[in-house]
């Protein structure tokens, strides 16, 4: 990562690279927001998210933009709720 | 005083026109952050927060309405209005985890929420005091194998995501650690300080300052990101 960019991550120090740990952000609304919202959001969002001043807050909080259209952004939030629903089953975690 | 009246009158007709094709937004929009002040979601929030403030001129309002791993404040989203008046920052836990686990949800992610855009992939980093033995993750791996439940690690919580990440790192590397969930990320680090617990799985937001001053050691960074961004790697140095 940027701030400490020697640090090696867990797959190249232990070497199981099927360990992905992915942690992230993103903006919601209810369901049928209308689409020319959900549009402007998403814009002002990735303009934001594309300035020199908020990459460079972002990357003093260790935090990098994730940026793409809405519908890029819901494939990549279902992949990996897809992918965490494999780890839960394989270790079987419950909600304590 | 003619030209007046008619501006009036035109004034008249014009205004009620410009309300009904006022574009969106023409109002505050509420912002809401499930976490409280301060954290790495809190912050994310507020910087995107003020820059859709100053691009779409309405203010863009934080509340922070925390409680129940971040599924109280994004049920509230999801029982909005969906007019746009009501958006949320939704991280791992509250669409990706606490679904798959809890089918008493008061939500169901697709079924109610709209993703609207991305914000932020986090940085997660692993933690020590300087005077744990072990200087990296690797090293802990090898000395809770020999020893299991000799390390502990504290996270934001049970079910969040360092919680999942452990326990899928534990089952790859066939060891066995204590976990001790806090309720947070700042707690976990304090736990690590006073000694309660051998090292904190955490937002870097969260570790950074203390890294940065020596009171923690970092032994990992806790994701693929160096793969990803094709950064140079080296040994660790910190």
């Amino acid at each position: 990562m940027k701030v400490l960019p020697d640090l090696p991550s867990v797959a190249e120090q232990t070497g199981f690279k099927q360990y992905s740990p992915q942690m992230w952000s993103v903006l919601v609304a209810a369901k049928n927001t209308p689409p020319d919202v959900v549009e402007t959001l998403n814009k002002a969002v990735n303009q934001a998210l594309a300035k020199p001043d908020i990459i460079e807050r972002f990357a003093k909080l260790g935090l990098r933009p994730l940026v793409g259209d809405a519908k890029t952004i819901q494939e990549f939030v279902r992949k990996d709720a897809a992918e965490k629903k494999k780890t839960i089953d394989s270790i079987g975690l419950k909600r304590e | 005083m003619l030209k007046r009246v008619l501006l009036v009158a035109l004034a008249a007709v014009a205004i009620p026109a410009t309300l009904a094709a006022q574009p969106y937004p023409n109002k505050p929009v509420r912002f809401i952050v499930p976490v409280a002040a301060g954290g790495s979601t809190d912050t994310t929030a507020r910087i995107v927060a003020e820059a859709m403030s100053a691009s779409l001129g309405q203010p863009f309002v934080i509340e922070n309405r925390p409680g129940a791993a971040t599924t109280i404040g994004i049920d509230l989203v999801a029982k909005s209005k969906p007019d746009g008046y009501t958006v949320g920052i939704s991280g791992v836990a509250a669409i990706a985890i606490i679904p798959n686990i809890d089918p008493k949800l008061s939500y169901n992610p697709e079924r109610d929420l709209d993703v609207i855009s991305g914000l932020a992939s986090v940085d997660g980093i692993i933690v020590a005091k300087p005077d744990l033995p072990q200087k990296t993750m690797a090293e802990v791996l090898e000395a809770t194998r020999a020893k299991p439940g000799s390390i502990s690690f504290g996270t934001s919580g049970i079910a969040g995501p360092a919680h999942l990440e452990m326990e899928q790192l534990q089952k790859l590397s066939g060891t066995k650690m204590l976990h001790v969930p806090f309720s947070g990320d700042v707690p976990a680090i304090t736990a690590v300080l006073s000694g309660d617990v051998s090292i904190a799985v955490v937002s870097t937001t969260a570790a950074l300052p203390f890294v940065l001053d020596g009171r923690l050691k970092a032994l990992v960074a806790n994701g693929p990101h160096l793969t990803h961004e094709g950064v140079a790697r080296s040994s660790v140095r910190c």
